[in-house]
C-alpha cells in the first residue's frame, strides 16, 4: 500500500462509494496532509459533498493507519547492548556502558574539560566487536569545530591499533571508518542529518556525535522563539533516528555565565519562579546553552568538570595532569553518579581517590 | 421547529444549494416528499433523501438525573495510589480515575520516573492500593527504559513484601495495606532526610467511611503519644471489610488459583490482574510472594511516537483501543507538549483548537471507560510584570483541562551546611484540595 496516499488508503479499507468518489475528484491528497486540514477545520470546505460524519469516517480509518500496533513492556528489549566508554570504572557511571537506547545524551562544560576527547575516544571505541563491548560498527561524527581533533583523534587511534592489534592493522583503518560530516550552521545540520537517513537503514551505523550542537545553534538564530522551534525541530529529528535505528546520539554542549543577584533566603521558593534557580544544572556558575526548551528535548544530561586539583599520571612519565570529573545532572534510566578521571594519552582514564588510578 | 438548516449534518454543497432556494430552517421542510424537493431544488434524488432524512428524524440527546447518577454510583470517583506517600496525601488518595491529571516540571526532576511507578502501582489489586487495571504509556520522547521500570517493580515488590510481613505480624488481615500511616522523623543532624513525615489520609471509597474517618483520627492520636524515637512505627488501620463491601468497578471475578510466578506456561493463571478481591490472608501472601517484574510488564502496553500525526491519530483511536481492552485503566502520556508545542507545515496552525480537541477526547475516554489521564507537560518561561515565570506550556487553553496538576521542581536547602536541593512537588490545582506542597525523593526502587 501506498504509504501516504489518502485514495488508496480509503479503497483498500472499504470506504463508502461517495467518500471514494468525492476524495478521488477533488485531487491527490496524503494522509498527512488530511490530518492538517482536518485540524484547520478546512476538509468540509475543500471535499463539499461530504458530511461531517463521512469525514469522521475517514478521520477513524486515516488514524487506524497511521497508529502502530502497541508493544507489551515485556516484549521490550530488557538488555541493551552497551557501548564502554573504554574504562571499566567510568562505565559505571552509565550502568554498563551508553545504552543503544539511550536517545539523546548531553555531555556539557566549560572549554577545555575533555568533552571532545571523550567523543573521540567514544569514535574508536564504537568500532570493537561486540564481545569487546563496543558496537561493531561506524560511527558518525558531526563537527562544527573544525579539524583540529584530528591530532589527538591519530594519536587515539594508534593506541588502539597497538593495543588490538588483530583487529586494526594501521591506525588509518580506525580512521576511515568513521564517517565524518563537517557543519557550520543549522542548515547544514538539517541537510547533513536528511542525508544519513537512507543510510542509516543498512544498519552499518552504530553511534552519531554531534559536536557542538551549541555552536551551530549559535549561527543566525537571535530570536528566542525562533530558536525553540528550530530546536524542536531537531530534536524531533534526532529522536525520530535513534528510536527507529536503536541509536545514540551524543550531542555536545557549551557554558554560558550565570549573573545572579544575591538570592534572598527569606524567600519563598514558590514565589520565586526564576527560571535558573529552578534548572537542575544550576551550578551557580555557569549553565549549560540553548535553555529550557533544549533541556526538555533531551533524555540524559551530563556535566564535565575540569577540577582545579592535580594528579600524577602514570601512563605518561608522571606528568602532572589536572583531575576530571564526569556526573549525570539527569537522567531517565541511569543514576545520579559522579565518577573522577584524567585524560591520557590512551583515553580517559578513572580515577578514584583512595585506589589510585583504577 | 425553528432550527436553522446549517446544524444538520449535511454536506456544504447541499447546505449551498438549500439555502439558495430559500430553505433555512426545519420548517421550511415541512411537508415535503424526497421528490418534491428534488424538483424544486437542484438536488438529485439521492441527496434530496439524505436531508429529509437528517433533518426530519432528529436523534434525541440522552440525559441522566443527578439522581440516577447517585443510584449508580457513578460518581464515586476511585483513586490509585502513587505508593509515595507524600504524593498520595497530596492528591487525596493518589491520582483519580475519570479525570486528567497533569504533572509538569523541569527537566530531570522525576517525571518519566513517576509515571512509570504510576503504570505499575495501576495494576496491583485493591488491597495493595491499585485498581487492577492495565496501563497504556504513550512516549513521545524516548524516555521509557525498561531497565528502569524492573527496578521500580522490584522496589514495589520489595514494599509490599515488607508491609505484608508487618501486617501478619501484627495479626491484621482484611485491610488495605498501602494505606497506613507511616512516621519517621528527621534526623537534624546528617541534615539527611529520610522519609517524609506525613499522616497518611485514606481515601473514601468504602460505605463505611465514618467509621473510618473515626478510627483513623483515634490512631492519628494514639501514634503521637507511641512514636517518639527514630525507629520506624507502623501503624495498622484496622478496618472491618466486608466481602463485597470494598467493591470498585471490576471486571476481573474473584480467582482463588495461586499466580504463576514464571508467567508463562500457557493455560495457567498468570496475570496479575486476575487476582482481586483477595481478603484472604493467606492468598494475598501467595500472591505477594509470586509478584515478579515481568508479569508487570505484561500488563503496560506501550506506544512509541514519532510525530504530531501519530500522537493525533493514536488519541483518534483510543476509543477503539478501550474497546478492545476493557482492563486498560490509566492512560499515561509522556510527554503531550512535546510535538504539540511545534507547529506544523505553514505558520498558519493554530494550535490551540487543536490542544482543545486533543483534551476534550481525553476526557471523553476517561470519563466513557473509567481511566485515569496522566498527562506530562513541560515548562515554559513567560514574562510576568518584567520578571520571567515558569509555566506549563500549552498554554491557558490547556491548562483548564486538567482537573489536578502537580509541579515537580527543585528547590534549594538553604539551611542544610551542603547546598543540597531537595525535590519537591507542588499541587497547583485540584478540585478538592487546597495549594500544598510536599517533599519527594527518587531511590533504585523509585519515587518515594
Amino acid at each position: 500500500m501506498s504509504l501516504n496516499n489518502l485514495y488508496t488508503l480509503l479503497e483498500e479499507s472499504n470506504t463508502k462509494k461517495e467518500i471514494l468518489g468525492e476524495v478521488s475528484e477533488k485531487g491527490p491528497r496524503t494522509v498527512y496532509e488530511f490530518i492538517q486540514d482536518h485540524l484547520s477545520l478546512k476538509t468540509k470546505t475543500r471535499y463539499l459533498n461530504l458530511t461531517s460524519k463521512n469525514c469522521e469516517e475517514i478521520l477513524g480509518t486515516v488514524s487506524s493507519f497511521l497508529v502502530r500496533e502497541p508493544v507489551k513492556v515485556s516484549e521490550l528489549q530488557t538488555e541493551e547492548r552497551c557501548l564502554s566508554v573504554g574504562d571499566r570504572s567510568l562505565d559505571e557511571l552509565f550502568g554498563k556502558g551508553i545504552p543503544q537506547n539511550g536517545g539523546l545524551i548531553e555531555i556539557y562544560g566549560e572549554a577545555g574539560c575533555g568533552k571532545t576527547n571523550f567523543c573521540l575516544q567514544l569514535l574508536c571505541q564504537a568500532q570493537l566487536p561486540k564481545i569487546m563491548g563496543g558496537f561493531g560498527g561506524r560511527p558518525i561524527y558531526i563537527s562544527s569545530e573544525g579539524y583540529g581533533y584530528m591530532d589527538r583523534l591519530l594519536q587515539l587511534s594508534e593506541h588502539y591499533s597497538e593495543k588490538y592489534s588483530d583487529l586494526f592493522k594501521k591506525s588509518e583503518d580506525l580512521i576511515n571508518e568513521i564517517a565524518v560530516e563537517s557543519v557550520s550552521s543549522i542548515d547544514q545540520l538539517l541537510v547533513s542529518i536528511n542525508k544519513l537517513i537512507p543510510n542509516l537503514e543498512f544498519g552499518d551505523y552504530k553511534l552519531i556525535i554531534i559536536d557542538s550542537i551549541a555552536s551551530i545553534m549559535r549561527v543566525g538564530t537571535d530570536q528566542a522563539i525562533s530558536r525553540a522551534k528550530i530546536l524542536l525541530q531537531i530534536a524531533t529529528k534526532l529522536k525520530y533516528i535513534s528510536s527507529t535505528f536503536n541509536i545514540p546520539v551524543i550531542l555536545v554542549n557549551q557554558v554560558s555565565s550565570v549573573i545572579r543577584e544575591e538570592v534572598n533566603l527569606n524567600k519563598s521558593m514558590y514565589d520565586s519562579n526564576d527560571p535558573f534557580l529552578l534548572l537542575p544544572s544550576y551550578s551557580g556558575k555557569s549553565t549549560p546553552t540553548l535553555g529550557l526548551v533544549w533541556s526538555n528535548c533531551i533524555n540524559t544530561r551530563i556535566c564535565f568538570k575540569r577540577l582545579k586539583r592535580k594528579v600524577i599520571d602514570p601512563f605518561q612519565n608522571n606528568q602532572n595532569t589536572a583531575l576530571r570529573s564526569m556526573n549525570v545532572v539527569f537522567s531517565s534510566s541511569m543514576p545520579l553518579d559522579q565518577k573522577y578521571f584524567i585524560i591520557s594519552n590512551r583515553g580517559l582514564v578513572s580515577y578514584e581517590f583512595q585506589k589510585g588510578f583504577f | 421547529m425553528y432550527r436553522p438548516i446549517d446544524t444538520f449534518d449535511l454536506s456544504n454543497h447541499i447546505r449551498k444549494i438549500l439555502k439558495n432556494s430559500g430553505f433555512y430552517q426545519r420548517l421550511n421542510l415541512q411537508g415535503y416528499t424526497t421528490s418534491k424537493l428534488s424538483e424544486e431544488t437542484a438536488l438529485t434524488m439521492e441527496e434530496a433523501s439524505q436531508v429529509i432524512e437528517a433533518v426530519c428524524s432528529p436523534k434525541k440527546i440522552p440525559f441522566q438525573t443527578g439522581t440516577k447518577l447517585l443510584e449508580n454510583d457513578q460518581t464515586k470517583i476511585n483513586r490509585i495510589f502513587t505508593l509515595s506517600l507524600g504524593l498520595d496525601e497530596l492528591l487525596n488518595g493518589g491520582i483519580a480515575l475519570q479525570q486528567m491529571t497533569e504533572i509538569s516540571g523541569t527537566p530531570g526532576i522525576g517525571k518519566t520516573n513517576l509515571c512509570i511507578q504510576l503504570c505499575l502501582a495501576v495494576q496491583l489489586p485493591d488491597f495493595l492500593g491499585g485498581v487492577g487495571g492495565k496501563a497504556i504509556y504513550v512516549d513521545t520522547e524516548g524516555s521509557f527504559s525498561k531497565k528502569r521500570c524492573n527496578e521500580i517493580s522490584k522496589g514495589i515488590i520489595n514494599k509490599a513484601k515488607e508491609l505484608f510481613e508487618k501486617c501478619k505480624k501484627e495479626n491484621n488481615s482484611q485491610q488495605n495495606i498501602f494505606s497506613i500511616q507511616n512516621k519517621q522523623k528527621i534526623s537534624d543532624e546528617n541534615n539527611s532526610i529520610e522519609d517524609v513525615v506525613l499522616d497518611r489520609i485514606i481515601p473514601e471509597n468504602t460505605n463505611e467511611e465514618n467509621q473510618r474517618t473515626k478510627k483513623i483520627t483515634k490512631t492519628k492520636r494514639e501514634e503521637t503519644e507511641k512514636d517518639e524515637n527514630n525507629t520506624n512505627g507502623i501503624e495498622m488501620d484496622i478496618e472491618n471489610k466486608k466481602e463485597n463491601s470494598n467493591e470498585k468497578e471490576k471486571e476481573k471475578e474473584k480467582e482463588k488459583g495461586n499466580q504463576n510466578g514464571n508467567g508463562k506456561k500457557r493455560g495457567e493463571n498468570n496475570n496479575i490482574l486476575d487476582l482481586q478481591n483477595i481478603s484472604n490472608l493467606n492468598e494475598r501472601e501467595n500472591f505477594i510472594n509470586n509478584l515478579n517484574p515481568e508479569s508487570f510488564s505484561n500488563n503496560i502496553y506501550y506506544y512509541r511516537i514519532l510525530n504530531i500525526y501519530e500522537q493525533l491519530s493514536l488519541n483518534n483511536s483510543l476509543k477503539k483501543i478501550l474497546i478492545k481492552d476493557p482492563q486498560i485503566k490509566i492512560i499515561i502520556i509522556d510527554s503531550v507538549s512535546f510535538f504539540l508545542r511545534q507547529s506544523f507545515g505553514d505558520n498558519n496552525w493554530n494550535k490551540y483548537p487543536i490542544v482543545s480537541t486533543y483534551a476534550q477526547t481525553l476526557l471523553k475516554m476517561a470519563n466513557t471507560f473509567n481511566v485515569a489521564i496522566v498527562v506530562v507537560n513541560h515548562l515554559t518561561t513567560t514574562i510576568k510584570n518584567d520578571q520571567s515565570e515558569l509555566i506549563p506550556s500549552l498554554g491557558k487553553s490547556w491548562s483548564q483541562y486538567p482537573s489536578e496538576k502537580l509541579l515537580l521542581f527543585e528547590q534549594h536547602d538553604y539551611f542544610s551546611s551542603n547546598s543540597k536541593k531537595n525535590r519537591i512537588a507542588y499541587l497547583s490545582k485540584s478540585s478538592i484540595q487546597k495549594k500544598s506542597s510536599c517533599q519527594f525523593h527518587i531511590s533504585l526502587s523509585g519515587v518515594d
